[in-house]
């Protein structure tokens, strides 16, 4: 059994201006230990699914269908005190892009470690202290001692992301959303996290949910891929097949519009806008900006179908399947 | 090390404050002095002789010129002298430390009124934006700003003196002449309670609930405004994302996460309107004859007596900078990324 299912799931902005149905039916699973990456372009969606499943969703978001089954418990009906006490930090954990501003300002990086094992692990001040230690050294910081005193404001960016991911394992939780983790740092830095991020889930054993729209970072990390497209999941499955064939003209665009070196001639990008969300396309919505679009993909939303080599793919016209993969199997 | 720092800075703020009184001193001065109006004419009246008011004017270095009235009136001051008063015929520190007290009780207790209030009711407002509470904290707002406030203080005395009897009438501090011989603090609930008066006490609170309503809820609006602003936005960052993001209990996330954040604006709106209490309630104590700093300046500035104005500013002004040095040390405690 999966460790998360996410079925039909529905989330809408309630504007002045209207409704704007950022999710319209985001199915998807995570197993045990697995990392599951999250990509598409900015809009589309990722962020608001992580959110809609630990319902943090800022004002004036709310999830209005579908289901989150965590442990044959639906998250979206659960009540906000039982998510509190049974859910967040102790079974989902978050990290999130700009980790500086995801600190408190004005706590202590010791305080903010050490108030969350208080309250959420019931440690008593001495305990709490110890573990905060231990748990900074698990994360690679040097000298966690003396960094207990500091202030966020006077940590780098990846070193508050390396204490961000330190608070979020405070609790030991079995799944780790991690949203954007490396936007905004420096390249090294990127690639430090991306290791250590690797590394933790190859000690402790919990799944990650990572959401992104570096398809690079997708690559090093993931087990298998979701790629979003305007609050729809478009394409689904292990990052090889997708990467090596991908099924849905959307995710054989975003591929073909990476900057990759030696690359000849200019990048190719997409050609049109991300859907308008107050008034989406009919159909699949993506036929506005697809070449393989036909008079059904206006009308018939496609369902998410297996297809070969062994992905998911909503799609009425899919992109011929690569060769070389069909010949090997 | 930090705690030393502070204390430094602390230090160098206080050295400060004796130019910006120098300032406040001499601007004073100079107004009044412009200011068309002779205070011999105002207190000796009109029959009196042309040698008795050269007399008078001497005695009040008012023949000399100005800057030698300022020079004269700085070296009293370094003596403690603040210049008799020409309406009271008292010193003007004996008058100063006479009325303070009073203006200063009815002036805290109508801000911490004000603090109680508005404080729980801001951050309602921001946790629930839209609700009936929300109104609540709108009306007052907007109430506490528009009312004029001899107008809300007339209506409660019409209320609850007059209609319903509850409370004493405009009669200032106890609702009757009792005298204080030695006040220990100034403040007549403590100084009652202290000296285990239980009836004084009594006729003391009795007589402060309507003048510190009165203020109180003038005094309110802004801080209630504040208060719901910068919690609302408090409430949207992405700490308190984190926060909740951990499980920890809401209450922790407003009160530990969010208020922490949202404390500095609230406290520098409160001093603020703290401040401008102290030197500007003038129409609550005239409407309940409260004998404070409010009236005593008032008639100082209507019959020109000049030492009991440049005594009121002076006094003023230091009880500003004193509580604006509070709220920069609290500041600086508060926010780390503060640099002193």
């Amino acid at each position: 059994m999966a460790l998360l299912e996410v079925s039909d799931l529905r989330t809408s902005f309630f504007l002045r201006s209207g409704e704007l149905r950022v999710l319209d039916g985001v199915s998807l699973e995570i197993q045990a230990g697995e990392v599951l990456g999250l990509v598409g372009e900015t809009g589309s969606g990722k962020s608001v699914t992580a959110y809609s499943i630990t319902r943090l969703l800022k004002q004036p978001g709310r999830v209005v269908g579908g289901e989150v089954k965590w442990d044959g418990r639906d998250l979206v009906r659960l009540w906000e005190s039982e998510l509190e006490q049974e859910i967040r930090g102790k079974e989902i954990s978050m990290i999130f892009q700009s980790p500086r501003e995801a600190l408190n300002p004005v706590i202590t990086v010791g305080r903010q470690l050490t108030q969350v094992l208080r309250i959420r692990r019931g440690m008593d001040r001495r305990e709490a202290r110890a573990e905060a230690i231990r748990i900074l050294k698990s994360v690679y910081i040097s000298d966690p001692e003396s960094r207990l005193d500091s202030y966020p404001h006077e940590l780098s960016g990846g070193m508050a992301q390396r204490i961000m991911i330190a608070l979020a394992l405070s609790c030991q939780p079995r799944l780790l959303i991690a949203d954007e983790p490396t936007t905004g740092l420096d390249v090294t830095t990127q690639h430090q996290i991306v290791l250590l991020l690797r590394e933790l889930r190859d000690r402790t054993g919990m799944a990650i949910l990572l959401i992104t729209h570096d398809l690079a970072l997708a690559a090093q990390l993931c087990d298998r891929v979701a790629v979003l497209y305007a609050g729809r999941i478009a394409e689904m499955g292990p990052i090889g097949h997708l990467f090596r064939s991908p099924r849905h003209p959307y995710t054989a665009a975003l591929l073909a519009s990476r900057p990759r070196l030696g690359l000849q001639g200019d990048i190719l990008t997409i050609p049109g806008n991300v859907a308008n969300l107050m008034r989406p396309p009919g159909g699949c919505r993506f036929h506005p900006r697809c070449p393989n679009a036909t008079q059904v993909c206006a009308q018939q939303q496609p369902p998410l179908e297996p297809m070969d080599p062994g992905q998911r793919v909503a799609c009425h016209n899919p992109m011929p399947q690569r060769q070389e993969l069909a010949a090997s199997g | 090390m930090g705690s030393t720092r502070l204390l430094l800075y602390a230090a160098r703020r206080i050295l400060l404050i004796v130019p910006v009184l120098l300032v406040a001193l001499f601007l004073t001065f100079a107004l009044t002095r412009i200011v068309p109006g002779n205070p011999v004419d105002r207190v000796a009246g009109p029959y009196i002789s042309l040698e008795r008011r050269a007399e008078l004017k001497h005695i009040a270095y008012l023949d000399r010129p100005f800057y030698e009235q300022f020079a004269l009136y700085l070296r009293d001051l370094s003596q403690g002298k603040m210049g008799t008063s020409y309406t009271t015929a008292q010193d003007v520190s004996k008058d100063l430390r006479q009325r303070f007290p009073a203006t200063f009780e009815l002036v805290t207790y109508a801000m911490l009124f004000a603090v109680a209030v508005a404080l729980p009711l801001g951050i309602s407002a921001a946790i629930k934006k839209d609700s009936w509470i929300d109104s609540i904290a709108r009306a007052v707002s907007v109430l506490g700003v528009s009312m004029p406030i001899f107008w809300l203080g007339l209506m409660l005395l019409y209320v609850f003196f007059y209609f319903l009897g509850w409370l004493p009438g405009p009669v200032g501090r106890t609702g009757s002449a009792i005298r204080f011989a030695e006040p220990i603090t100034g403040f007549l609930t403590i100084d009652a309670l202290l000296k285990g008066d239980f009836d004084l006490f009594l006729k003391a609170v009795q007589a402060l609930i309507l003048p510190c309503f009165t203020l109180g809820f003038v005094a309110m609006a802004p801080i209630a405004r504040m208060t719901r602003a910068v919690m609302a936005e408090a409430l949207q960052s992405d700490y308190v994302r984190t926060a909740r993001s951990l499980g920890l209990p809401f209450r922790v996330v407003v009160l530990r996460h969010a208020l922490k954040n949202a404390l500095i604006p609230i406290l520098t709106i409160t001093a603020a309107v703290y401040g401008y209490a102290l030197g500007g309630e003038v129409l609550v104590e005239i409407i309940f004859a409260w004998p404070g700093l409010g009236q005593y300046s008032y008639n100082a500035l209507l019959s020109s007596d000049f030492p009991a104005i440049q005594g009121f500013v002076l006094l003023v002004t230091f009880v500003y900078m004193v509580i604006y040095l509070a709220l920069d040390i609290a500041t600086a405690a508060l926010d780390p990324r503060v640099k002193y």
